[in-house]
């Protein structure tokens, strides 16, 4: 599982969302989670972070946002030097196979869909880190 | 029941599949995101001139191939915040700005779960609208018939609306 001490991004346009999404990651004892309210000010604060040498190490991202989406931000953060492994995990209500399959083809770590519990954040998280040193070993 | 409401209901019912998927997609949203017990009460249909209920309205902008309308959730206060409440693990007893939007993510839940059943059709969803106290209009004009299923809480009703071809305005 990641460490507690991860450095979580926290994504949404909605205040309540980032709220919720943000007291389930420390609920489950994440205690370096900040937000961010769209996909333009989510990349700059990625940007500014790694560049300062205290990179976000885990973003958590909703799909649906003004300016810049979440799939926006993951191609995005994807192209960078800073971002091109970083761990993103998209929220969305919707789960229609095109979108998945565009989630992935942009090298998505995880999906999950809306509604969800602190549990299946959970077991998210615990995929998405299994993956991970799965392919590094 | 009078002739002309027998023939909108004759007329215009509402697939079974859409109606059922509204409500099982509502139920589920309340209850797995606000942690709240959410009964289905019917549903009824409104053409023309229609009030609306509710001090809190979220909608999302819908585009098809055949419609171009709106799906709303209209909420009184008290029924929005034991939601919200139940959403955070919070105890708020007034809304402010910043308690809002939680209406928005609520119908976007719900239609978002709705949509995955829609596989005739595309269905275009825009980013939720938020309307409230002024914002509230009079009411809907609805050139073609339209739904309100009504549901029920602990802390009282609120109403899901699809409305193909509506839209929100004010009396003159």
């Amino acid at each position: 599982m990641f460490p507690r001490d991860t450095s979580v991004l926290v994504v949404d346009d909605m205040m309540t969302m980032r709220k919720l999404v943000k007291k389930a990651f420390t609920s489950l004892g994440f205690n370096r989670v900040t937000e961010a309210e769209n996909g333009a000010v989510a990349f700059e604060k990625i940007r500014f972070l790694a560049q300062s040498g205290a990179p976000i190490q885990l973003i958590i991202s909703d799909w649906n946002m003004p300016e810049m989406t979440g799939i926006e931000l993951l191609k995005k953060v994807r192209e960078s030097s800073f971002g091109r492994n970083t761990p993103f995990i998209l929220l969305t209500a919707e789960s229609e196979k095109s979108q998945v399959l565009e989630a992935l083809q942009a090298r998505v770590s995880g999906y999950l869909v809306k509604p969800f519990t602190t549990d299946q954040i959970s077991e998210k998280l615990k995929a998405v880190y299994d993956g991970i040193h799965k392919k590094a070993a | 029941m009078s002739v002309n409401t027998a023939r909108f209901l004759r007329d215009a019912e509402m697939p079974t599949g859409l109606m059922k998927a509204i409500v099982a997609a509502t139920q589920n949203a309340i209850r797995v995101q606000c942690r709240r017990a959410c009964e289905s009460r019917g549903t009824r249909v409104l053409q023309g001139w229609g009030g609306i209920g509710g001090d809190l309205i979220a909608t999302i902008d819908l585009e098809s191939a055949s419609f171009r309308g709106f799906i709303a959730l209209c909420l009184a206060e008290r029924a929005y915040l034991d939601l919200l409440n139940g959403m955070l693990g919070e105890s708020y007893d007034s809304l402010s700005p910043e308690r809002l939007d939680g209406a928005s993510e609520l119908l976007n839940m719900i239609f978002g779960q709705v949509k995955t059943t829609l596989t005739d059709e595309k269905i275009q969803m825009a980013i939720p609208r938020l309307l409230r106290g002024a914002g509230v209009p009079d009411g809907l004009l609805l050139p073609k018939p339209s739904w309100v299923l009504q549901f029920r809480t602990g802390q009282g009703e609120f109403q899901v609306l699809v409305a193909p071809n509506g839209k929100l305005d004010q009396r003159e």
